[in-house]
């Protein structure tokens, strides 16, 4: 988009003796600024701050400063690179399925049919629904004895007996990230869906002119216009995903034997079960390094496509 | 074109600019004027209190200061149990006397729900926001005495009436030599067992042996489809998993820990989870199920049998009358028979401005009457030794089975002996790898093995000897 320059004449117009100050829009955003400050930038600091004092949890004690010592000790620990290893999996997992799954479904609902309006509505149904509501229902049907999932399983596959789900590490994940993505979806859903009406008919015209077929359509027409939604989408799912709590909490707990437990699960537990707030602030200050990495990538990316605005 | 729109309608020339800002800072000086002429939180009325009682150390914070006038006191007493039916009117018609035999004492009711309980309660006495006196789960004594939280009460405790008839689980409030509650309850636990179930599989008596509950649920599972036996096994219930596993571990004579040592490769430790494992593997039990899930089970008629305490009785006798009439409770048929038996304490907590007042509350509870309406009105085990009525016990048969568990507890506290301050990791570690060996991914003696050396780093950092 280019800018239209301003005539010499409208200039002079409009300088005085002071140079032309924009002060307005600050000042209305200030404000926000100001709250965002309060509720973002502070929590952070003090948060940073907690990471290198052994904290006292009792008012009136003294918060010891060890330096980087909590930091260490997370390094040195077992248990951090396991809670390390399920949040790469989980989100990974997560975030791949969530994007193909919302894009498959967005290119579905985009073409015009009979009833597409209602499958649209029935499609983002799992986002709106509060999350402990629907987790606990998931949490019932995914039970060893009681479940509906081993229910159905038995009717296809009478031999296989009572699947313990959530009680078997090695199932207890994929359950965990089944119900993630079955959460996260409509919100790809949408978003491609809104890209893809951003896309010109008259491409796709051209192109089956051309004698493009539907793959062909698909590369070099359909992906290549929603780069910008995909950046973004995949950096909110990916964010979205690394810090989830209460899917995993309300479901496993972290368990069974860690095997659901994250970075975001094991921060909460050595805060406010083990009271060991410099240790868990050590895990924060990580978790949001981490996230805050994945922004400057995304920043880059966008830096570099001189469309992207 | 668009472009000089757009600066028309957002250009500032100087004039409107001095305009604008000076707008601006009268705004905010008739602000700030207002904030501070705004009438500040009155401070609280200076206490008209007896003398605090002596005590070696200094309280760590100051309380809220709880409000008096020349002629009333009052104070703020928390607990989860004024909305539970039966406990929550005793502990109100126990504060009613206390108000008619003290007049001008006020009590502050704070019921806290349950689940939130120990979060509030720890960041109300972390922040200097103390409450003059609350219950505490067993759970939570070790916790409050490790961040110097509660009141020794050995002082009062010296003098009191009842010092010598109190239950066995007292000791868990007492760490290092000082004594840091007053327990209130600590009921044992034992088998429940459904009895018409038992009869369906031609069964006459309950299972006095390990070998005769597995034999015993396998017939009730295979003769009524109900299961056999249960136990709480859901990966999020890491306290009461532990639980679960504490039943058969010290059922066989083991401990997950010895004076403050790691004991978890004892062979009689994984023989008690092996026990558990065999009641997964087989089906004689549920799977992935919290107390909750079991106690309605119980209820429909879908668990025959379940170690667990008194208190799903009072629930059954609620709940499911019918299936009340044909439940007992008896002695756990493990080799050493062991009834864990947790507890709640009453506790004063450092911080409190009332604590001779406290005390005199925590003694009438301790009076003869209040302790026999716990145990005949309630139906669970109070904080002292009492009697049960020869009425009492026609009605509630299998109280006297309980009365006579208390001689096998074990467990007091749900504690780790010689580890209570880091009780809550611990625990942890153990049911992670328990739930490994519940999973089927390990067996017991390597799922032990392999918890040990966490267990040990954890002693080592976090235990100071």
């Amino acid at each position: 988009m280019t800018v239209a320059r301003v005539p010499v004449a409208a200039r002079r117009r409009v300088i005085g003796p002071l140079p032309r100050i924009d002060w307005l829009p600050t000042l209305l955003v200030l404000p926000a600024l100001l709250v965002l400050a309060v509720v973002l930038l502070y929590p952070i600091v003090v948060g940073i701050r907690l990471s290198l004092f052994d904290v006292a949890f009792v008012a009136g004690d003294s918060d010891r400063f060890v330096g980087l010592d909590n930091y260490a000790r997370m390094l040195r620990n077992g248990q951090f690179w396991q809670a390390f290893r399920v949040t790469v999996i989980y989100t990974t997992v997560v975030v791949t399925a969530s994007f193909l799954i919302g894009l498959g479904t967005a290119l579905l609902l985009n073409v015009r049919f009979r009833g597409r309006a209602v499958l649209r509505t029935i499609a983002i149904i799992p986002w709106p629904i509060p999350e402990v509501v629907a987790v606990m229902i998931w949490a019932w049907m995914f039970s060893a004895d009681f479940g509906v999932i081993n229910y159905f399983v038995s009717l296809v596959a009478p031999g296989v007996g009572k699947i313990a789900w959530l009680s078997d590490p090695s199932l207890a994940l994929p359950a965990v990230s089944m119900v993630t993505i079955w959460k996260q979806f409509p919100l790809a859903t949408v978003m491609i869906l809104a890209g893809l009406q951003h896309i010109p008919l008259d491409h796709y015209e051209a192109a089956a002119v051309d004698g493009a077929n539907a793959r062909q359509r698909f590369r070099y027409i359909t992906w290549p216009g929603l780069r910008h939604v995909n950046l973004v989408l995949v950096l909110l799912l990916v964010l979205y995903t690394f810090k989830r709590v209460t899917i995993i909490f309300v479901m496993t707990g972290g368990g069974p034997g860690r095997a659901t437990e994250t970075l975001p699960i094991q921060t909460y537990l050595q805060s406010f079960q083990f009271f060991d707030m410099g240790y868990a602030s050590a895990i924060g200050a990580l978790m949001l390094t981490v996230a805050m990495s994945f922004t400057l990538v995304y920043l880059a990316l966008t830096r570099r496509d001189p469309e992207q605005v | 074109m668009r472009y000089q729109a757009q600066l028309d309608c957002c250009h500032v020339n100087r004039r409107v600019f001095l305009q604008r800002a000076a707008a601006l800072a009268g705004g905010a000086a008739v602000a700030s004027l207002l904030a501070a002429c705004a009438p500040s939180t009155a401070p609280a009325t200076p206490l008209v209190s007896g003398t605090p009682a002596s005590t070696t150390n200094p309280p760590a914070t100051q309380a809220t200061p709880t409000t008096a006038s020349a002629t009333s006191i009052s104070m703020r007493f928390p607990t989860w149990m004024y909305g539970e039916a039966g406990t929550g009117d005793w502990w109100r018609a126990t504060l009613g006397q206390f108000k008619q035999e003290n007049p001008g004492i006020q009590v502050d009711e704070t019921n806290v729900p349950n689940t939130q309980f120990e979060d509030k309660m720890l960041t109300e006495l972390s922040a200097g926001t103390a409450p003059d006196m609350m219950t505490a789960f067993t759970t939570q004594v070790p916790k409050l005495v490790k961040l110097n939280l509660l009141e020794p009460l050995d002082a009062y405790l010296d003098k009191a009436s009842f010092k010598d008839k109190m239950v066995p689980t007292q000791k868990a409030a007492t760490i290092g030599s000082k004594t840091y509650g007053v327990v209130f309850t600590a009921s044992p636990q034992g088998l429940l067992v459904n009895t018409a179930l038992l009869q369906q599989a031609g069964l006459a008596t309950p299972p006095t042996t390990i070998d005769e509950l597995f034999q015993a649920a396998k017939q009730i599972k295979d003769k009524t489809g109900a299961f056999g036996v249960g136990f709480v096994n859901d990966s999020k219930a890491v306290l009461l998993s532990y639980i679960a596993a504490m039943h058969y571990v010290l059922g066989n004579g083991s401990d997950f820990a010895r004076d403050g040592q790691v004991n978890v490769t004892d062979p009689k430790l994984t023989e008690g989870l092996a026990w558990t494992k065999r009641i997964l593997d087989e089906g004689l039990g549920p799977r992935g199920v919290d107390a909750v899930a079991l106690q309605k089970m119980m209820g429909e008629g879908k668990l025959a049998m379940w170690i667990s305490g008194p208190w799903v009785m009072t629930y059954l006798k609620t709940e499911a009358p019918e299936v009340y009439k044909t439940m007992d409770f008896v002695i756990p048929p493990t080799p050493t028979h062991a009834a864990i038996t947790g507890g709640g304490f009453i506790v004063i907590p450092r911080a409190s401005q009332q604590k001779d007042l406290a005390w005199k509350y925590i003694d009438l509870t301790q009076r003869a009457d209040w302790q026999r309406k716990w145990l005949e009105d309630l139906v669970q085990i109070p904080g002292q030794v009492v009697q049960p009525s020869q009425a009492f016990l026609e009605a509630n048969p299998w109280v006297k089975n309980m009365n006579d568990m208390t001689r096998f507890g074990a467990g007091f506290g749900y504690a780790v002996p010689g580890l209570e301050e880091i009780n809550g990791e611990y625990q942890k570690i153990v049911m992670d790898h328990v739930q490994q060996v519940w999973a089927g991914s390990k067996s017991p003696a390597d799922a032990m093995n392999d918890a040990k050396p966490e267990l040990e780093d954890l002693v080592k950092a976090k235990v100071k000897r």
